[in-house]
């Protein structure tokens, strides 16, 4: 039996990296006592893989991750509660689907993600209050420089991954395209921010900073659908 | 009480565009987030794991941070750590808090940012707590020691200290020699924190508790009336004074309380001891990510070189029921894939068998729960066993004979012969293993060249024995042996504590030789730093004049000297030359059976004519056979109780 929950990783988990959240995963699912399915071999590992890593110091109020049980008909309800009983504070599980059927997987079926940039007073006034950031957003095109999995340093341009951008009071709401065709991460929109205005900000300070919530992510603009909400079964 | 989740998840924030985000609101971080998140691994600075500890700070009375002086990722490995944390914590009255050494980048922003180094639970500053406990389990974690005290605010010396600081304590292996740091320790345990650190905490509440006690008088009298607890070392209540020749006179008690003798704790029957019941579940990955279940405690084997079969006598075994439970358990709380049976050495424990049925058959294939078993002698039925828990991917296997002549063998004791090793090899190479590390140690006392290059030899005759097998049988891919080789270290304790360690030059020489010697076509070979292992022998048999060293290399930027990455030895160089104090008086010089060696006040239960006579027998290369065999009457019958006590056949 497939299925596909939905999480949210806040407060203190915003600091564990992806791979040590995989760890974690696991050790979760052991916990919780449900039937986790194992992969066959000789080193048989627990089904499951994560829709969009989150890279760390950014919260997440829709994750998802899909499993595999090694068992029919399995209570999603009673799923839940096993499982957010030994989560370690800052993880919940907000929703869980069955997938029927073949279904595309979580991180192929992601195609956007909605993102809250809280900026530092400091830097929101420094960036918000900026004339230029009109004129940002209006470019046709908005070329950054990012390194492919080979190291070497590409163009790139990220204006046809912005989808949404709206300033509310010191924040910036984002829905950037995620995925495996086009995947836009949010540091890498506020590089181009910062580049554009001509700030400088290497390293974080007590002053100068942002923090990152990743809202929820998408498989289907219009209607706007959630990795959970646009599952068809049947 | 635990922290309730509940308290923590307010503060939903609505934002125009109509996202609710339920935010949780971070408990106080010491450092503030984007601080934080510029540095490695924040993750280690946060607390906050599962089975992690939290409680309200005004339901103690006391307040203990209990600390690893070297990183998280070490510290967390780390057993005894673990069984203090839940035995303090199992306290109503005491809330035990985890502090381990920042690193490097850390360490920089808190300076730069004025923060002072805090505890993971809570995050408060250690200066606030009642006491900062250390467990030193190598001497060259001392300048790490002395960095959590600058760091956390402070004076370095008990004597500067001001009577509101923390009571600085520590306990461990390496406090069974405790001089060389008894200058920057208010007191000492000797022993384990099972037996009796309850009583401390009992001791120190119903003084703090005492209305006619004042807040500054508090530690003073505290300290003064430890002197009457067993197994607790105060140091600023002895003097030692000097010979001419710079060896020690006498150690005098200052205080009509101050015991000539201090009797280390143990605790007899281990079924009945506190357990690390719910251990932490580190987020970052330990060195070792798994569940450790602790067999027994001490080693009958006697291997003269080894400090830890000495200070840990008599050997005490679990019982089998007491593991299963434990087993059981501590995979339901922690959720690991993996138990490690650990102990001074597995095969000799009673129960070895059964133990390894249940956790294969009951747990191991059910759960796909992997099994460790380090410390085993190889022979056929250990070899079996690892079949059994390994499935296909063999891993390199390890021999430790420590020496490679029987003679040498013979001097330290180590009870294995070259058929042994050579069999175990050969049946580790039938048994799918090609890969094999072989541990050997230089400089062991009356060691010749002969011995030496006999290291060389049994590895190539270890090589022999995997061409010896018929091509079908052998291992895929070809045979690779590893070969390290440590620099001997006499420890206090141990029947070498009087012998001269190898200077910096003899080791040198010794390593060239060997190098020279080995056959690189299928071995590789490694050695450790031998300046290193020299200032570790300082370190190791030190006495208190050591402390002024400790602290002029800490000042000049000595830290993390465990790690070579971090290592100068010209720092330390310098701080010897400066205060005109030769490292090789407390290293390489041979030691009379009269003289007063620094940690002679410490009763660990081995009689020391017990440790003279098998340093005599060592010279003579006569073997002493181990406690299951016959009793040598060391003196640890005086715990009544172990192996001391048990029928032998």
């Amino acid at each position: 039996m497939k299925i596909r929950i939905k999480f949210s990783k806040e407060g203190f988990m915003q600091f564990i990296g992806h791979l040590d959240m995989m760890r974690g995963w696991q050790k979760i699912f052991r916990r919780s006592g449900i039937p986790i399915a194992y992969s066959e071999g000789f080193n048989p590992h627990q089904i499951f893989s994560i829709a969009a890593p989150l890279a760390v110091g950014i919260t997440s109020s829709g994750e998802y991750l899909d499993l595999k049980l090694k068992v029919e008909n399995y209570d999603l309800d009673m799923l839940i509660k096993q499982v957010n009983a030994v989560c370690p504070e800052g993880i919940v599980i907000l929703e869980a689907v069955e997938l029927i059927g073949k279904q595309t997987a979580g991180m192929a079926a992601c195609k956007a993600a909605t993102y809250m940039i809280d900026l530092s007073e400091k830097l929101a006034k420094l960036v918000l209050n900026s004339e230029k950031l009109e004129s940002f957003i209006n470019q046709d095109s908005i070329i950054v420089k990012k390194k492919n999995k080979k190291g070497k340093i590409n163009d790139f341009d990220i204006r046809p991954g912005i989808l949404e951008f709206i300033i509310v009071n010191n924040a910036l709401h984002v829905m950037l395209a995620t995925g495996s065709s086009l995947n836009i991460k949010p540091e890498l929109l506020m590089g181009a921010i910062f580049n554009y205005i001509g700030i400088e900000l290497n390293v974080f300070t007590r002053e100068l900073y942002y923090d990152i919530h990743r809202i929820d992510i998408y498989t289907s603009l219009d209607p706007l659908l959630t990795l959970t909400k646009g599952v068809v079964n049947g | 009480m635990v922290y309730d989740k509940v308290h923590r998840i307010v503060d939903i924030y609505i934002c125009v565009t109509g996202f609710i985000l339920g935010g949780i609101i971070l408990k106080q971080l010491r450092v503030p987030k984007h601080l934080l998140l510029t540095t490695q691994k924040p993750a280690q600075y946060i607390g906050n794991e599962v089975n992690a500890v939290m409680k309200d700070l005004s339901s103690v009375d006391i307040r203990f941070a209990l600390c690893f002086p070297d990183l998280y990722e070490i510290g967390m490995s780390h057993l005894g750590l673990s069984i203090l944390y839940n035995l303090l914590n199992s306290r109503k009255d005491t809330f035990c808090e985890r502090v381990f050494s920042p690193m490097k980048d850390m360490e920089a922003v808190l300076i730069n940012e004025n923060i002072p180094l805090f505890a993971l639970e809570s995050q408060s500053d250690i200066i606030d707590f009642d006491f900062l406990g250390f467990t030193v389990q190598y001497e060259m974690s001392y300048t790490n020691i002395l960095n959590i005290l600058k760091l956390s605010g402070i004076e370095i010396r008990s004597s500067n200290r001001k009577d509101s600081d923390p009571i600085v304590c520590a306990g461990g292996p390496c406090v069974y020699n405790p001089e060389p740091i008894a200058a920057f320790i208010d007191f000492f345990y000797i022993g384990e924190g099972e037996a009796s650190l309850n009583e401390v905490m009992e001791l120190y509440k119903e003084l703090k508790n005492d209305p006619l006690i004042a807040d500054n008088k508090l530690k003073d009298v505290f300290l003064e009336k430890l002197l009457d607890v067993e197994g607790i070392y105060v140091p600023k209540y002895y003097d030692v004074t000097y010979k001419k020749d710079e060896t020690i006179h006498e150690m005098i008690p200052l205080h009509e309380h101050a015991k000539k003798s201090i009797a280390k704790q143990i605790v007899v029957d281990l079924d009945k001891m506190p357990y690390a019941k719910n251990p932490i579940v580190p987020y970052l990955q330990p060195v070792h990510d798994r569940i450790v279940l602790e067999l027994f405690r001490g080693c009958a084997r006697g291997c003269r070189f080894c400090q830890a079969g000495f200070i840990y006598r008599p050997v005490r075994e679990k019982s089998l029921e007491t593991l299963e439970a434990q087993a059981t358990h501590l995979i339901n709380t922690t959720g690991h894939e993996e138990v490690s049976l650990i102990s001074l050495s597995s095969s000799d424990y009673s129960h070895l068998s059964p133990l390894c049925d249940y956790l294969i058959d009951d747990i191991a294939k059910e759960q796909k729960l992997n099994l460790s078993l380090p410390s085993l002698r190889i022979d056929s039925f250990s070899l079996d066993l690892m079949n059994k828990v390994q499935d296909i991917r063999k891993s390199s296997l390890t021999f430790a004979p420590e020496a490679g002549s029987q003679r040498m063998r013979n001097v330290i004791n180590k009870g294995i012969t070259e058929e042994d090793i050579l069999n175990g090899s050969k049946e580790a190479f039938v048994g799918g293993w090609n890969r094999v590390k072989l541990y050997f140690m230089l400089g062991l006392p009356g060691e010749t060249d002969e011995d030496i290059l006999a290291i060389s030899t049994l590895s190539d005759d270890i090589v022999k024995q995997y061409f010896s097998i018929p091509k079908p049988e052998r291992p895929r891919g070809s045979v690779q042996l590893i070969v390290s080789t440590s620099f001997f270290i006499p420890k206090p304790f141990t029947p070498f504590q009087w012998v001269k360690q190898d200077t910096y030059e003899e080791f040198m020489s010794k390593q060239k030789m060997l190098n020279g010697a080995i056959n690189k076509k299928r071995i590789k070979y490694n050695s450790h730093n031998a300046k290193l292992s020299m200032l570790e022998g300082v370190m190791a048999r030190g006495d208190r004049r050591i402390a002024d060293v400790i602290e002029l290399a800490f000042h000049n930027g000595a830290s993390f000297d465990a790690w070579s990455e971090h290592f100068v030895f010209e720092i330390w160089e310098t701080a010897f030359n400066k205060l005109d104090i030769d490292p090789k008086f407390y290293a390489s010089r041979q030691r009379e059976f009269d003289e007063v060696l620094p940690w002679d006040f410490i009763d660990i239960g081995i009689k020391k004519s017990f440790l003279e006579k098998e340093y005599l027998k060592s010279m003579k290369e006569i073997v002493t056979p181990n406690c299951m065999e016959e009793c040598m009457a060391c003196g640890a019958t005086c715990f009544e109780g172990g192996i001391c006590f048990e029928d032998k056949n």
